[in-house]
């Protein structure tokens, strides 16, 4: 296995069965996987595509049919790889009668942490994932939101060099996503590999270097984001200080034509929905009152 | 001199004691070893066909050099054990024609063969020991490798979470329910009126009861479910995704139910102990019950004894069975002329002593008498008791009767003065001369009613008589004795009922607060025993199976009398196969079966059934060895020998299943 491989797998295959033995559903399929250093990598697919059975294998909860895992050049089940991992399950799976201190705490044992340490980055995380306010109430009182950043405050507590990811955006506001893609490109910054699955494809896209697509259990597509979605057929233009005019299209028309293409539209780009939110709650940060008025409304005048 | 109440213990099946501790040590190797040995087959058998390996690296990191080799060598020692043991089977039918006798049980009222051991079974109880030390030592050795990784940190944090999780979930406001019992006086739970020294014990017995009850279910209940909860709810996912070693997990749980048991036992033990103390407490229960006595006990024997001068012709016999159901005492026929002994022999010098510095030694006893006759009204039957040490002479009998006329003008019962200044007072002390010259004292003619406990006073002498000096050995007896109590029943036409326990010398009286302390340890060893059995079964099954499990267990454990009658065929009628076939044919349990191959089929069932419950009976623990509530009622101190020696027993049970619980948590796909 090559070095700078942090995790690695071959032919990694998990079948079901059920009580009998006898196989019932081909969860993943001879998957071939290599993540680098440093990268953030995306697993994407439909449900029921073997997404989370990949990340429950490379982390030891499930064992392989056949094939093989490997994390930082160890047998995916050996419990020492662990000490380099963060985990943010799906569902924020912690206890829900601890408080956010206590559970970081909890996990900072686990790690055999010393107090101090222990204190300090349970102190430093919690501030980072802005629950300094609730750190005393308990988990049972908080927000699906406050949950999973907790959740994922307790994944970082020992600092991993790989971390993952099982739908890190799941349950979260729009805000509550923005948050959580900046941390992920922060970790990134910091040398941290991550590895992340999801369904919300526009998230993937926005933090991911490379990506893997499963379909029933098969590795369909994988490679670098941006390779796999540009579309080499198709040149986008893009220009500013310009009025869209008749004669502009005609000529942009002759222009792609000239050189053998075709100009399939021209038009205003539209901004993302997501900036679109961002502008609002800003502003409405900034402005305190600030209310929506309708089209033609007095203050819109 | 009289006291018309004090304790008597009814533990006589308990026995064991350090000297027994090589011989078990060794049971426990072939027991444990056995189930070792199966599991040792069926990892090699998973190894070989889960898929586990491959994400593991390879077969050789879950199956060992060392493993193999020993699992290698302990199959190839049950293989000499087997042929060893058709060897016995051979031997048994030649000794079985020999005798002329049924081989084994289950043939009706046929006498069945009493074997002779020879070499063949001392090879073949050393192949098992070999073969069960071997297949240990390879199915252990992944469980020993990885204590060695176990990092106290971890299971603290595991058993801390316990801790809160039953305290947040306010689990133990259940606890404070057993208070409810104090709100009752002890009469209310039983409709009978009740003896004033009876009240306390059936208290105590009430809050014993209560505590367990409340305390075995709590740990059930929070012991079963933890692990299953865990992987239900996922929050086990980023528990085994940290660089937890799953048998963490297994001792972190334990631990943490373990540690809020102990203190809730402690703080209910502590709380019962105050209202008993401060309740208006019976003075007749006060001395029956409020101390701790440190008996010394001798081994029983029921003799025919011809002439006290003749011990040649003595002969030990079983007691005589009078037909009572309970058939924990027997008897010993009265009258002048009887020839009926209970001899209580006494053998270990370190337990007698303490008694050579003591103004007067207390000898206890409780007997039940069974009534040929009604009897004199009102008054008890005659015992006499004639207490000798190995150095008495009966060929000094006159020498005897005369220092005895000489010291009071003939012969008379002497008994220490109250008076504590007195040392005993002037005829004690000629007494305790005599006896210390002699090595012999007697009571005679002492009253005794049915149920009752009596003490009377031995001179401290004739234990200095006994221990000055060593006995003469006879390997073939055994220890030599050194003190003997003879009691005989002087009533005619009457019959005294004894057991191992209704007679002790008494060394000392403890503290009543300490040995309640104490008895509640015996609680504790079986809440340990719950709490165990619940997490290891719940790393594989789902809670509410688990909790079923470790209470049949637990509650198998109070019937293991029946049960090992059941497993070793004493039981009458037969095996289920061997019942039925009776059944059917119309046969009395007492009836002779022929030896069709139809019965040879259903005895051969009957075999492979109590093999299989004799196995059963490895798996249930002995909660009745960790009852010590008797000790408290009666007012017997709990030794610290004694705990000490059940505490292994605990470990000793325990420890094959927490093995089995590491290998289950091992090889469990916890995501599945």
């Amino acid at each position: 296995m090559a070095e700078d491989f942090i995790v690695e797998t071959r032919s990694l295959t998990k079948v079901y069965r059920d009580f009998w033995g006898r196989p019932k559903k081909t969860a993943l399929n001879a998957l071939d996987l290599q993540i680098r250093k440093g990268e953030i990598f995306g697993l994407l697919g439909p449900n029921g595509s073997g997404k989370t059975t990949t990340i429950k294998l490379i982390l030891g909860l499930l064992f392989p049919t056949s094939g093989e895992a490997f994390v930082f050049g160890q047998p995916a089940v050996d419990v020492r790889k662990n000490e380099r991992i963060g985990y943010l399950p799906e569902e924020s799976y912690l206890y829900r009668f601890l408080n956010a201190e206590e559970t970081l705490d909890f996990y900072g044992r686990l790690f055999d942490m010393p107090t101090k340490v222990r204190e300090e980055r349970a102190a430093d995380l919690i501030r980072r994932v802005g629950l300094e306010n609730d750190k005393k109430r308990t988990l049972r009182e908080y927000s699906k939101g406050m949950r999973q950043r907790i959740g994922l405050a307790q994944a970082l507590i020992n600092d991993p060099e790989l971390v993952i990811l099982d739908e890190p955006t799941s349950g979260l506001d729009p805000l509550g996503t923005i948050w959580m893609k900046e941390l992920i490109l922060e970790l990134r910054k910091q040398g941290k590999t991550v590895l992340m699955c999801s369904h919300r494809l526009d998230d993937v896209q926005d933090v991911c270097d490379r990506i893997a697509i499963l379909y029933n259990g098969d590795l369909q597509e994988n490679g670098e984001v941006k390779k796999l979605v540009e579309d080499a057929r198709r040149v986008e233009m893009r220009a500013t200080n310009l009025q869209l005019t008749d004669s502009l299209r005609q000529d942009l028309a002759a222009l792609v034509l000239k050189h053998g293409g075709q100009l399939e539209s021209v038009g205003h780009p539209t901004t993302t929905l997501e900036d679109l939110f961002k502008r609002v709650v800003e502003e409405s940060k900034a402005r305190p009152g600030r209310r929506y008025q309708p089209a033609g409304s007095p203050a819109t005048k | 001199m009289v006291a018309p109440v004090f304790g008597v213990m009814e533990l006589q099946n308990r026995s064991e004691g350090w000297n027994d501790f090589g011989r078990l040590t060794v049971t426990w190797l072939q027991d444990a070893g056995g189930f070792a040995a199966i599991g040792l087959l069926v990892w090699f058998l998973y190894v070989m066909v889960s898929p586990a390996p491959a994400i593991a690296g390879s077969r050789r990191r879950m199956i060992s050099k060392f493993m193999a080799i020993a699992g290698l060598l302990a199959f190839m020692m049950y293989l000499v054990a087997f042929g060893l043991t058709v060897a016995v089977r051979l031997d048994n039918d030649r000794q079985a024609e020999e005798q002329g006798v049924a081989q084994q049980p289950g043939q009706g009222n046929a006498p069945t063969l009493v074997r002779q051991p020879n070499a063949l079974d001392e090879y073949q109880g050393y192949a098992l020991t070999a073969g069960g030390l071997l297949a240990l030592l390879a199915f252990g050795e992944p469980f020993v490798l990885d204590l060695a990784r176990l990092r106290w940190r971890r299971i603290a944090a595991i058993a801390r979470l316990s801790l809160k999780e039953a305290v947040r979930r306010r689990v133990i406001w259940v606890f404070f329910i057993v208070l409810v019992v104090f709100m009752f006086p002890a009469t209310w739970f039983f409709f009978k009126k009740m003896k004033p020294e009876d009240i306390l014990k059936t208290t105590i017995s009430v809050i014993g009861f209560a505590m367990t009850l409340l305390l075995i279910t709590t740990a059930l209940l929070l012991a079963g479910f933890s692990i299953p909860t865990d992987v239900k709810n996922q929050t086990i996912h980023t528990i085994v995704t940290k660089p937890v070693e799953r048998f963490e997990i297994v001792v972190g749980r334990f631990l943490g139910y373990t540690i809020l048991e102990t203190i809730a036992l402690f703080v209910l033990t502590g709380i019962s102990l105050i209202f008993i103390l401060t309740s208006n407490v019976d003075e007749a229960a006060r001395k029956e019950t409020m101390k701790a006595r440190v008996p010394v006990y001798g081994k029983l024997d029921y003799v025919r004894e011809r002439a006290e001068e003749d011990r040649v012709r003595s002969q030990s016999f079983e007691g005589v069975d009078v037909g009572r159901e309970y058939a924990y005492r027997k008897y010993i026929a009265g009258g002048r002329q009887s020839s009926h002994r209970a001899i209580w022999t006494f053998t270990r010098p370190g337990e007698l002593d303490d008694l050579t510095t003591m103004p007067a030694v207390p000898l206890e006893f409780a007997f039940d008498i069974y009534k040929t006759t009604k009897g004199q009204e009102n008054k008890g039957i005659e015992t006499s008791f004639d207490i000798i040490t190995w150095k008495w002479d009966p060929s000094r009998e006159a020498e005897y009767q005369k220092a005895f006329r000489d010291a009071f003008r003939g012969y008379r019962n002497v008994s220490p003065s109250e008076d504590p200044d007195s040392g005993g007072g002037e005829d004690w002390k000629k007494v305790n001369e005599i006896a210390e010259k002699f090595g012999r004292f007697q009571f005679k003619n002492f009253p005794v009613f049915d149920y009752h406990t009596y003490r009377l006073m031995v001179p401290p002498g004739l234990f200095k008589n006994a221990l000055d000096g060593k006995p003469p050995v006879d390997p073939a007896a055994g220890s030599p004795a050194l003190v003997q109590i003879k009691v005989k029943c002087e009533s005619d036409s009457q019959m005294l009922g004894v057991a191992p326990l209704d007679l002790y010398l008494l060394e000392s009286e403890g503290l009543f607060w300490v040995n309640f302390f104490k008895g509640a340890v015996g609680l504790w060893c079986r809440l340990t025993i719950v709490i165990g059995l619940s997490v290891a079964a719940s790393t594989y099954l789902a809670g509410v199976i688990s909790m079923i499990l470790a209470l049949c267990l637990f509650i198998g454990g109070y019937f293991q009398e029946f049960l090992t009658g059941v497993a070793l065929g004493q039981n009458i009628g037969g095996g289920p196969f061997e019942s039925f076939t009776r059944l059917v044919k119309g046969s009395t349990t007492a009836a002779e079966l022929d030896k069709t191959p139809t019965i040879q089929f259903a005895l051969f069932g009957d075999d492979a059934y109590r093999w299989f419950f004799r196995r059963l009976m490895n798996v249930i623990p002995d909660t009745e060895r960790f009852t010590w509530s008797n000790y408290l009622t009666q007012g017997f101190n709990i030794s610290f020998d004694f705990m000490a020696l059940n505490m292994i027993f605990l470990a000793a049970y325990m420890l094959p299943w927490f093995v089995l619980a590491y290998y289950l948590m091992r090889s469990r796909e916890i995501a599945a």
